[in-house]
């Protein structure tokens, strides 16, 4: 008799049944036993889904402790430092990010083409509306890591509530800012040349 | 479905991010893999719908991790996606992916929407017509 093949869906199920119901279901039919055994492999839990909820230092960009009070500070400083006239790249109807710079005791809104120095402080400002959560990645390593992951909290333009420290490490500085929500995801690169960086 | 590691690649992790947060620890397996299938297929049919003005699946680059009888027409399931993905609303390239693609029965199917079986062929019955629709529209270069 051929075997016929059930579904992914089916086979994600019969994952998790036990062994007999698997074994008469499947008929030893190889290509789903290879896909079951690969479902039933246990496999370590990333660290970016371990890092969700709780903050850990970064190798190429650290934390910045940023409290209550600082980040007040810094939204009014974003605000006030804010060019006129500076619009960021964005289509019309689509989310935005815009990216302030604090050197040397100065925040500047980022024009998408100067470099950054070792030390700089960066602060993310995401146009979001209908999207409910926001990450941001480092992608200047191999693997992309998680820096930041949390709730957008309230409308239009907000401002990610952790800010990141630029490193001494040789090389641009990328990050990858996703959006999600009912909208979809979403997802922005931005690569920071780095000053005296080759 | 995407045809791109990295969107693919995208799609599973935003789907593991939300079941971290789902709240979903103590619910029946069959819910949390109905959840799963739901989440993912609704995040690469939001994928597949941005995708205006890119080459559409290329079905060669694709690899099934099997040939069976039932998912023979999955390359061609994969170029109709290709070419209906701004064509379809978004809940109908779902059921096309579900029925089609991953070979899907109703049941399966109801229990990952959370809709009767009644209300699913009534949308399948829809979803045949609009493609017959938009079949059509093709051939005739429309």
């Amino acid at each position: 008799m051929e075997h016929e093949h059930p579904s992914f869906f089916e086979l994600d199920e019969l994952a998790l049944a036990p062994e007999e119901v698997r074994q008469a279901r499947l008929m030893g039919c190889a290509s789903c036993l290879r896909y079951i055994a690969e479902q039933r492999r246990e496999l370590p839990v990333p660290e970016w889904a371990q890092a969700a909820g709780r903050r850990t230092p970064r190798r190429r960009l650290r934390w910045l402790s940023v409290t209550l009070v600082g980040a007040v500070v810094a939204s009014v400083a974003v605000v006030v430092m804010r060019p006129s006239g500076m619009g960021d790249i964005r289509e019309k109807g689509v989310p935005s990010v815009s990216l302030y710079i604090k050197h040397d005791g100065e925040v500047r809104r980022w024009d998408g083409i100067g470099p950054v120095s070792a030390g700089d402080a960066l602060m993310l400002e995401i146009d979001s509306t209908g999207y409910r959560a926001v990450s941001v990645e480092s992608l200047s390593s191999p693997s992309a890591e998680p820096l930041y992951q949390g709730e957008v909290k309230g409308a239009g333009r907000v401002l990610v509530p952790q800010s990141f420290r630029v490193d001494d490490s040789p090389g641009p500085e990328r990050l990858r800012v996703r959006l999600t929500g009912d909208a979809g995801i979403w997802t922005k690169e931005i690569s920071l040349p780095k000053r005296g960086a080759r | 479905m995407l045809a791109d590691a990295e969107e693919a690649q995208d799609v599973a992790q935003e789907t593991f991010a939300r079941l971290c947060g789902a709240g979903l620890m103590g619910r029946d397996a069959r819910q949390v893999i109905a959840w799963i299938y739901r989440t993912s297929t609704r995040l690469a049919v939001d994928l597949l719908r941005q995708r205006e003005g890119r080459p559409a699946v290329d079905a060669g680059a694709v690899d099934g991790h099997r040939c069976d009888p039932g998912h023979e027409d999955a390359l061609a399931t994969r170029q109709l996606l290709g070419q209906y993905a701004k064509r379809l609303g978004a809940g109908d390239l779902e059921l096309l992916i579900m029925q089609r693609l991953d070979g899907m029965s109703q049941p399966q199917i109801a229990l990952v929407l959370g809709t009767s079986e009644r209300t699913l062929r009534r949308r399948l019955w829809k979803l045949d017509q609009r493609l017959s629709r938009i079949t059509t529209e093709l051939h005739h270069g429309t």
